[in-house]
């Protein structure tokens, strides 16, 4: 054992061996750590949810409701549980609009403001009645969502929008 | 100044490394020394993986079961992860098994290595804290159970006041896996981390104990020479707990618990010995079999006060040594004793089949999801579990089905279908149906004829049908025709029929329907039923809707069991 350069390399030996004992032993860590990323997004994009009767919705009144479905979150599945919230408008007979109540900026929720538009009160971003932006941070308008109207029955289809980004597109 | 050198003039982290692994090991490195270093890479196994655990696991009476099995079954490499960390939980044991009894038997103990010695007890006593509070951590049948019965033997030895500190309450629940879950991750590790840092400052103070005739001048250095050795059998430690891992797929997860099922409480394999001893040797006393174990670990912490000679040679200690070999195989042998005996039980076979059915089922009920109640729920909702489980406690006191259980009312299998209802309309007063009923209003109907009787009994079978079933409609009509004309002098038929004042068959619209044995389960005295002669208790009050259900779907099944289906 007196060789220098022998004691050297077992030297290195020994960390490397260390150093592989580790990298085996946190396999499956790693494996959990990364599991959101490696498992794969499983969207939100999902089918339509009554949220409201058209005639409680007054024409003009923008009127916030929230949607209440089905979710799947980890392990548990909840029969009914809330999702977000739409603000709808009515702008007369069965033409209903509507839009996520999830502000594209950063994900506060949108109020409605004053002068008959939208504001999202974290950052001051503010809409017009129609969610086109007017001034602040938010780099588009609000998130427009589809609408049916079946038998007097309003139904939003729910979904979730990349934020920050001016380009709309749903995650 | 390279980084090297300015990190080292600025850290002198180099040289804390060198001066903690560059020791001189006298007598040399030898094999015989790495048991330590492979216990500190089990320990190792289990930090690692049990990070990777803590990412996912949720410590609450509903969350827990459905957490853990999302790690087995979804978590990318979890069930890696969790094989890993049950395994490598044995293989600690394992070692340090092994690591005491060379401890002992070498007589390592002796001065001036005593508080080591404590230490390391202490250690052992540590890691049997872990494997009782990781035990309970899924919060299934077998983790419960055992859990309920050592928290049990801890209210005998210590008092109530002593258990319901550990249990977080009266009952084990939500406190209790919170207290376990904190214990397991925080507590018990801060206290292996000072525990182990003395242990290991005592070890480098007083260095490695060689044997007896060891060639002294011989001199190795800790690194290289003997981290070589330990890092090998560290990576043996490692690939047999990861190879393990592999085989099982996973660890084993029971059913969810449930605290009014019935289970074969058994701990785990290293604790056999105490079960055993509290079990068959202890008797009903208990004390016998609590003192023993306490005795042994009295007797091991005592051992470098009673043993204290300088000579370390196994010849010179032969009492001591005898002892420690007794106490070893008295433990294994009452593992064995355990293993067999449970082994030879056919009653604990044939309930350990019972709770391996319900885990199975647990599991295929919880692949697609667990409602927000918690996993409990999986089993408790399901009609195939849950069905047999009410009817044997509401309903078979009275009724039979397939010939067992009670004579007081009819035989519930093939319920509803042809074959039951032409049984029945042509011996009314069979036992199997009205026989030790008060209801005696019915006549045989044989001078019907065969035939007619036939298509009577397919039509009353077409109330139940739903959708799915394929029914011969050839003779449906007929059949209802004849009913009309011969039946409804005494039965009703969606309100209609039966002149008042005569006898009271029941309403037979939708016999043998979902709602039909609703019907009868919660409103029996209906005069649209039995009115008068029923003598089925209401199910109302003493029964939740979701149990009505259940049973209704029960009762359902068996109807469906009878159907003659036709193609």
């Amino acid at each position: 054992m007196a060789d220098p350069d022998r004691r050297r390399l077992l030297e290195w030996i020994v960390w490397l061996g260390a150093g592989l004992f580790g990298a085996i032993a946190s396999v499956p860590l790693v494996g959990s750590v990364l599991d959101p990323v490696t498992r794969g997004r499983r969207g939100s994009r999902r089918g339509f949810v009554r949220v409201a009767r058209l005639e409680a919705l007054g024409v003009g009144e923008p009127r916030r409701v929230q949607v209440v479905s089905e979710a799947i979150d980890g392990w548990i599945r909840a029969p009914r549980r809330p999702l977000g919230a739409v603000w709808l408008l009515r702008k007369g007979g069965e033409r209903v609009r509507a839009w996520s109540a999830v502000c594209p900026h950063l994900g506060c929720g949108i109020e409605p403001a004053a002068d008959g538009g939208f504001t999202c009160p974290c950052h001051r971003s503010r809409f017009d009645g129609a969610g086109r932006r007017i001034d602040g941070p938010s780099p588009r308008g609000m998130d427009p969502l589809d609408v049916r109207v079946v038998r007097g029955e309003v139904l939003v289809r729910w979904a979730r929008f990349r934020r920050g980004t001016s380009r709309r597109s749903e995650v | 100044m390279g980084v090297r050198s300015f990190l080292e003039d600025r850290t002198g982290l180099g040289r804390l490394v060198r001066g903690a692994v560059g020791e001189e090991i006298p007598g040399g490195a030898r094999w015989a020394y790495v048991l330590g270093s492979a216990l500190v890479a089990a320990l190792a196994i289990q930090v690692l993986t049990g990070l990777g655990l803590m990412l996912t696991y949720s410590p609450g009476a509903t969350t827990a079961w459905g957490s853990v099995y999302f790690i087995e079954n979804r978590v990318a490499l979890g069930w890696l992860l969790r094989g890993m960390h049950h395994h490598g939980a044995q293989a600690m044991v394992v070692v340090l098994g092994f690591h005491l009894l060379q401890v002992s038997l070498t007589g390592a103990y002796k001065r001036p290595r005593e508080v080591n010695w404590w230490s390391g007890l202490c250690l052992l006593l540590l890691t049997q804290a872990f494997a009782l509070t990781g035990y309970l951590l899924p919060w299934d049948q077998k983790g419960f159970w055992a859990t309920q019965v050592a928290t049990s033997i801890l209210a005998v030895v210590a008092g109530d006041a002593a258990r319901d500190l550990v249990v977080g309450g009266a009952e084990l629940g939500t406190a209790t896996v919170t207290r376990f879950y904190a214990l397991h991750v925080a507590f018990l590790p801060a206290a292996l981390v000072g525990l182990f840092a003395l242990h290991l400052y005592l070890f480098r103070r007083h260095g490695v104990t060689p044997p007896p005739r060891a060639d002294l001048s011989l001199r190795a250095r800790f690194h290289p020479d003997q981290l070589l050795k330990d890092l090998a059998a560290g990576l043996a430690v490692l690939l047999i707990v990861a190879w393990l891992a592999v085989l099982s797929h996973g660890a084993p997860l029971d059913a969810p618990a449930d605290p009014a099922s019935e289970y074969p409480a058994r701990p785990e394999w290293y604790f056999l010995w105490l079960f055993v001893l509290l079990e068959h040797i202890g008797g009903r006393s208990q004390t016998l079999g609590l003192t023993i174990p306490a005795a042994v670990i009295l007797y091991l912490f005592a051992l470098p006060l009673l043993d204290r000679g300088e000579d370390r040679g196994i010849r010179a200690r032969a009492p001591w040594v005898g002892s420690v070999v007794a106490i070893a195989l008295g433990v294994v042998a009452l593992t064995v004793w355990g293993l067999v005996a449970d082994a030879r039980d056919e009653a604990l076979q044939a309930a350990r089949a019972v709770a391996d059915q319900r885990a199975r089922r647990a599991m295929a009920l919880a692949s697609s999801g667990i409602p927000p109640e918690g996993a409990s729920e999986l089993l408790r909702r399901d009609p195939e579990t849950r069905g047999p489980e009410l009817f044997a406690e509401h309903c078979s006191e009275c009724h039979r089905l397939g010939g067992r259980g009670g004579e007081k009312a009819s035989e519930l299998h093939f319920f509803g279908s042809r074959r039951w209802i032409l049984a029945l309309v042509k011996d009314p007063a069979h036992p199997d149906f009205f026989g030790h009923t008060k209801h005696r209003g019915m006549e045989p109907q044989t001078e019907l004829g065969e035939s007619a009787l036939y298509a009577v009994a397919t039509f009353l079978e077409s109330q139940g049908a739903d959708g799915r079933e394929v029914r011969d409609m050839t003779r449906i009509p007929a059949g209802e025709r004849i009913f009309r004309e011969s039946c409804m002098d005494c039965h009703l038929f969606g309100h209609e029929g039966r002149a008042t004042g005569a006898a009271d068959g029941p309403d037979l619209r939708g016999y043998g329907s979902e709602d039909w044995i609703r019907g009868q389960l919660v409103a029996p005295d209906d005069p649209a039923r039995y009115g008068e002669s029923h003598e089925m208790p209401s199910f109302a009050e003493q029964l939740g809707p979701e149990e009505i259900e259940i049973l209704v779907q029960f009762v359902r099944r068996e109807r469906r069991a009878g159907v003659s289906l036709h193609r």
